[in-house]
């Protein structure tokens, strides 16, 4: 399809191409009458006379579209024939800047302009999975009480109290308190419950009867939002709310954005008194925002033009459902005790180490140049403790004047370890057999991942806190949801399944016997297919043992993985009273965290 | 199991208060390895390890006179010590044997070496 683009042409039409997406645009190879012109803007120095004189050429012109602020045009042929012979000929040729700068060069796309009956909303297959809108949810008069309501309650708050909770916007809670600090609500807090006043809970009765819910919604939040003001992106806690969410718009339009962590934008505008319910994909993977301007730009696909609406006051009503921690949930993993947390630990991951180990050991012998580069910045002579050591990559590495010890859970790798380091001891991460405040350094490689719960993988950085003197710091490594952050693919995707994402119906299950107190509890993830993107953050992540490297797999097994989100780790860190998160970053499909034990 | 990663070592079994020091029932002792001698590092591990409690892991294991009862003054300079120090704490090895937890008598064996710490779910 493009023949005579060299490697690194080709690498520049994909950005670009990725760029057209995130901005809303259906761009593709597939051909249509209407193109994007990459690198043809006003924006990036190109003067429209002259590069319609190019395009002139190749067939009759319906419509030319200069986007303001974007370096990419938009043309409408009257022929398929004209945009494909376009497509083919001139892509990847120059062309000259009006600023006498050095040429640019045209990349050019197919875009697809069909309207969705639904209008203003992209293609089908871009649309996160459990997105669902209704449009005139409410008739105008049910959404002027409810604006008048809201307003009059947010008058008595104001009176009895002094300030608002947050800078940005005016907040009503009604049923459960939503607590910023800790994205959660508070069952214990017996003033936590408040009745649902009349006007929400027919909005609920209505929201109901859309039969997007398991269970009723308990807790409405009311947010009032002047032009100019937006919502950070984020997720929904998914440990204190259930698995659907809703928000009733009031007032004014407003773009609203999602964006997955491989990478794709989704947009939409979303109308006064339409109804917005995030499941699924939607409401555990996607995160959603509003960008904090006082206009947004929609693209009208029928003009093939742009239009500005200027914003106007809006309100939220946002229902949720609070969870209740004893019980399973759909989504995300079962919520299991401690006991069953232990049991699917010992059989997902030390009992799969133990019987992986030296093959395990053979793949795992490049140290990771950051935690080199932890190590050496050291002071001479630290004692450091590698928790989690593996077949022991760290424990003997060059140019360091540090000393370590190493200890990990499965015996089999510290039998490996012994023979290049004997400082070495078995022990679980979580009840390590050193006093308190002694070390200078921890590191935690890829371990904390393997706790199958929140509370268990908090504990482990507990623990690491507690190991440390004061003053003493740690560098905590585990595995990224995001295998792609920043446009750039990690070295575990492979090729072909680096613009793929797998999703999470498609994959077989794994059914593990949990055996609780009271009854035979089983839990039921996903098996991650290797080298491919992660479809959630948990799951079992097959191992093919082999006895050498020029043999057939024998057997395969079974490791429990929790990939981290991004934030995920650093919220940990910073949830812990006396240490300190210095730094933290993304290293090559991986989250990393330095942090410090306070003074 | 060497002498240095002993002197780390505690009991973590739920409900002990002084879990330390672990005491050595050795079966296998070797004495005969070999680490690179580091001076500086000797130096600078004295003052973090506790000297009562390397006396102690010598006289379990029935090696008490390797080193002498106190550390001696300016020792940095004397490398004779420094070099008693550094066979102690980083060439015996225990190979064979249990470390034993004072306050509840728990018994962790140690088997090629290796110390397992590894506790059950209700000592935890």
């Amino acid at each position: 399809m493009m023949e005579g683009l060299s490697k690194k042409q080709m690498k520049k039409w994909k950005s670009i191409l990725l760029k057209l997406l995130a901005d809303g645009l259906q761009a593709g190879t597939e051909p249509s009458k209407t193109l994007a012109v990459g690198n043809g803007g006003i924006h990036n120095g190109v003067c429209p006379t002259k590069l319609l004189e190019v395009l002139n050429a190749y067939g009759e012109i319906e419509k030319f579209s200069v986007i303001p602020k974007k370096s990419y045009v938009i043309i409408t042929y009257t022929s398929v024939e004209s945009a494909e012979s376009i497509f083919k000929n001139v892509q990847g040729t120059d062309i000259e800047k009006s600023d006498g700068g050095p040429n640019a060069t045209l990349y050019f796309y197919y875009l697809n302009t069909e309207i969705n009956p639904d209008s203003q909303q992209k293609a089908i297959h871009l649309k996160p999975q459990g997105l669902h809108i209704y449009e005139d949810f409410i008739t105008e008069k049910e959404e002027r009480l409810l604006i008048n309501t809201i307003e009059q309650d947010l008058m008595k708050q104001s009176k009895q109290c002094a300030q608002s909770v947050l800078k940005h916007r005016q907040v009503l809670h009604y049923g459960y308190k939503f607590q910023y600090g800790t994205n959660d609500v508070d069952l214990n807090d017996p003033m936590a419950k408040e009745d649902i006043p009349e006007h929400v809970s027919g909005v609920i009765e209505k929201v109901m009867e859309t039969e997007l819910w398991e269970g009723k919604p308990d807790q409405c939040t009311v947010n009032k939002y002047e032009p100019g003001h937006g919502i950070p992106f984020h997720v929904d806690n998914p440990d204190a709310f259930t698995t659907s969410i809703s928000s009733l718009s009031l007032g004014s339009s407003i773009v609203f954005e999602m964006r997955h962590p491989i990478g794709n934008v989704f947009t939409l505008l979303l109308k006064p008194r339409s109804l917005l319910t995030l499941t699924g994909e939607a409401r555990y993977t996607w995160t959603h925002g509003i960008k904090p301007k006082k206009t947004d730009i929609v693209h009208d696909s029928a003009a093939n033009s742009e239009a500005i609406i200027h914003r106007g006051v809006r309100w939220s009503l946002t229902l949720r459902k609070v969870k209740d921690k004893t019980s399973k949930t759909e989504s995300g993993p079962p919520m299991v005790d401690t006991q069953d947390a232990v049991e699917i630990e010992r059989r997902h991951v030390h009992g799969v180490y133990n019987k992986i180990a030296s093959h395990f050991a053979s793949t795992r012998e490049k140290p990771w140049p950051k935690v080199v580069e932890f190590l050496h910045s050291l002071s001479p002579h630290s004692l450091v403790l590698d928790i989690g050591c593996g077949s022991g990559r760290y424990l003997c590495t060059e140019d360091t004047n540090h000393f370590i010890f190493g200890c990990d859970r499965s015996s089999s790798l510290i039998d490996i370890c012994q023979e290049k380091h004997p400082f070495v001891f078995v022990s679980d991460g979580l009840n390590v057999p050193m006093k308190n405040d002694y070390f200078d350094a921890c590191i935690c490689i890829a371990v904390i991942h393997h706790y199958f719960t929140a509370e268990r993988r908090l504990s482990a950085i507990k623990e690491i806190v507690r190991l440390l003197r004061k003053g003493g710091k740690a560098l905590i490594q585990v595995w990224a949801a995001e295998q792609v952050y920043k446009n750039k693919h990690s070295a575990y995707l492979n090729k072909q399944s680096v613009n793929t994402n797998p999703l999470v119906e498609n994959l077989q299950t794994l059914k593990v016997d949990c055996t609780g107190d009271q009854e035979q509890k089983v839990c039921s993830l996903p098996i991650h297919k290797n080298r491919n993107h992660f479809a959630q953050q948990d799951m079992f992540v097959p191992w093919k043992l082999k006895n050498s490297p020029t043999q057939a797999p024998t057997n395969t097994h079974y490791r429990f993985y929790h990939v981290f989100k991004e934030g995920e780790l650093e919220q940990l860190c910073r949830s812990i009273d006396n240490c300190t998160l210095e730094k933290s970053y993304y290293d090559n499909g991986n989250w990393a965290a330095i942090i410090t034990k306070d003074l | 199991m060497r002498l240095l990663t002993h002197n780390m070592l505690t009991s973590h079994v739920k409900g002990v208060n002084n879990g330390y020091p672990l005491k050595i029932e050795a079966t296998e002792v070797n004495v005969e390895s070999e680490v690179d001698f580091k001076p500086e590092f000797i130096c600078c591990m004295i003052p973090r390890i506790d000297w009562d409690v390397l006396k102690k892991a010598l006289a379990w294991i029935g090696k008490a006179d390797l080193l002498p009862e106190e550390i001696v003054d300016n020792y940095e300079e004397d490398e004779e010590f420094l070099r008693k120090v550094h066979h102690t704490i980083m060439e015996i090895e225990i190979v064979t044997g249990s470390l034993i937890c004072p306050e509840s008598e728990r018994s962790f064996p140690i088997n090629k070496g290796i110390p397992n710490m590894l506790l059950n779910e209700d000592e935890v």
